[in-house]
């Protein structure tokens, strides 16, 4: 139940959001052979990031993972890596129930 | 058409074809409790193919132990020791060429020995505490993966995405193109992998939508013969998921507060289960056996005192026993493998290192080759990675 509680910290959600938009956005990295996308989720990437930063808003590469030492539980998430992974676009595109905030409405 | 041999012919060839692949689940009238020193566990499925290559082995061993293993569902490996329920009707066991056969328990039933979860037990619905008596140990890590079948052009999913399919329902949750409740499979609150999903995406394991297979073998036959596999969508172990890599697939998993979606592996393709171990796929656990212990924490049973501690390094290991690759081969994860740990089941990662790393050791053995440099002794090791472990140099 504490994990329920949690899931509906939506305060991070839109920031989660805006790291997701980031790395649709980016083009760089290699490509993993994926069958064809139709759900428009875009194609498989690296966040093999390259920046070298010290604060920790600074630590954002340009793929939107996090380039410094992770050291909190959302940084180890969203570390740079050079696996390929593939950006789920969680807008109201795809997620049509989500409210207007982008936040989870509670479950019926 | 009519058969050149006659009936009774082709039922005798039936008979020794049956008898002679070793493969073949053999349906046997065995009572289980006779087999030679048998060893009775009870849990979920997802353990099972684990099991089913240790268990060869065991009856080879220089004190034989005949493993026998009910998977009813996970959390029946916790509450046989809360309410004493005990096993009843049929169970699996493995002959030393690695035939698996099919027993029956007493009539009145058979205590298990120990339970195997793929979660903590106190997950599991009825069971507030560990109960005075049951020991607790750690075993290796599993993953669970959300599945599709082959024939899906599917790729990846998100925690919020689940939250709307297996909290709403398909047809309700809207997403695209998982909307037929019908293609739409699940477990019941039981399932380890249930559990492990349900809080992973904040939905509670007793409102999850779907319909329940029973089992993680039930959920790949369900995916594969699938007649709209574009809808479909299931989750299982991931050793389950790759055992069936020519029927199913792993989708990548985004994590809430996580901006891209990561497969188990650092490739779709590939074994390595890094991502798994560096905390980039979050959906992972303990195994985790139960089983009664004395005053001082030891497990009563010497049997399962055994078995167990082969697992936790607590007995040593009988030279026919190679675990630590069973378990890499099995695509399970040793713990000296992860860079990553969690103190509750799902819970927020943390950097973690090993007392004795053997993450060089798992790639090269999962994946085929490490980037790690081979060793012979510590004094080939260069000053970062100082150590030389199971002949790679790791940092410690």
């Amino acid at each position: 139940m504490m994990h329920y509680t949690l899931f509906l910290r939506i305060g991070r959600f839109p920031r989660a959001l805006a790291l997701t938009a980031a790395l649709s956005a980016c083009s760089g990295g290699q490509v993993e052979p994926t069958a064809s996308d139709t759900a428009g989720s875009g194609s498989a990437t690296t966040t093999d990031g390259d920046t070298e930063t010290t604060g920790d808003d600074a630590c954002l590469a340009p793929e939107g993972c996090f380039a410094c030492p992770p050291e909190t539980p959302e940084q180890l998430l969203n570390a740079c890596s050079d696996a390929s992974c593939e950006p789920f676009v969680n807008d109201r595109t795809r997620l049509p129930l989500l409210n207007e905030d982008g936040s989870l409405p509670p479950l019926p | 058409m009519t058969s050149p041999l006659p009936r009774w012919a082709l039922a005798g060839i039936c008979a020794i074809v049956v008898a002679l692949s070793p493969t073949a689940v053999l349906a046997a009238d065995v009572e289980c409790t006779s087999l030679p020193n048998p060893l009775i566990g009870v849990g979920g499925s997802a353990s099972k193919p684990l099991l089913a290559k240790i268990a060869p082995t065991l009856r080879t061993i220089a004190e034989p132990i005949t493993l026998i293993y009910q998977a009813p569902g996970a959390c029946f490996g916790i509450t046989t020791f809360v309410d004493g329920t005990l096993a009843t009707g049929t169970a699996s066991y493995w002959e030393a060429d690695g035939t698996e056969a099919t027993c029956t328990f007493p009539v009145i039933g058979a205590q298990p020995d120990f339970g195997m979860l793929g979660v903590q037990a106190t997950l599991c619905a009825g069971v507030d505490a560990i109960p005075p008596g049951i020991g607790e140990r750690l075993g290796p890590i599993t993953s669970w993966s959300l599945i599709v079948a082959n024939a899906s052009s599917q790729t990846s999913i998100s925690a919020e995405a689940l939250y709307f399919i297996y909290g709403f329902g398909a047809a309700l949750g809207q997403v695209s193109p998982w909307i037929v409740d019908a293609e739409l499979y699940s477990r019941n609150a039981t399932s380890a992998a249930l559990i492990a999903i349900a809080l992973a995406i904040g939905v509670p394991p007793t409102k999850f939508k779907g319909t329940d297979v029973g089992s993680n073998q039930a959920m790949i036959s369900s995916l594969s013969m699938s007649v709209n596999p574009e809808a479909a969508l299931g989750f299982t172990s991931t050793e389950v998921a790759d055992l069936n890599r020519g029927s199913v697939r792993t989708l990548a998993f985004q994590a809430q507060d996580q901006s891209c979606a990561y497969w188990p592996d650092s490739t779709s393709t590939a074994f390595d289960k890094r991502n798994v171990r560096d905390g980039h796929y979050f959906l992972w656990s303990a195994y985790r056996f139960y089983a009664p212990v004395d005053e001082g924490g030891e497990f009563v049973d010497p049997e399962t005192r055994r078995f167990i501690g082969y697992f936790t390094g607590d007995e040593p290991l009988p030279p026919e026993l190679p675990l630590l690759d069973i378990v890499i081969d099995n695509g399970t994860i040793p713990a000296c493998a992860m860079t990553v740990g969690r103190d509750e089941e799902i819970g927020p990662l943390y950097s973690l290192q090993p007392e004795e790393p053997c993450g060089c050791y798992y790639e090269a053995r999962a994946a085929g080759s490490t980037t790690c440099q081979a060793c012979a002794g510590d004094g080939e090791c260069p000053a970062e990675a100082s150590t030389c472990r199971l002949g790679y140099c790791e940092s410690t």
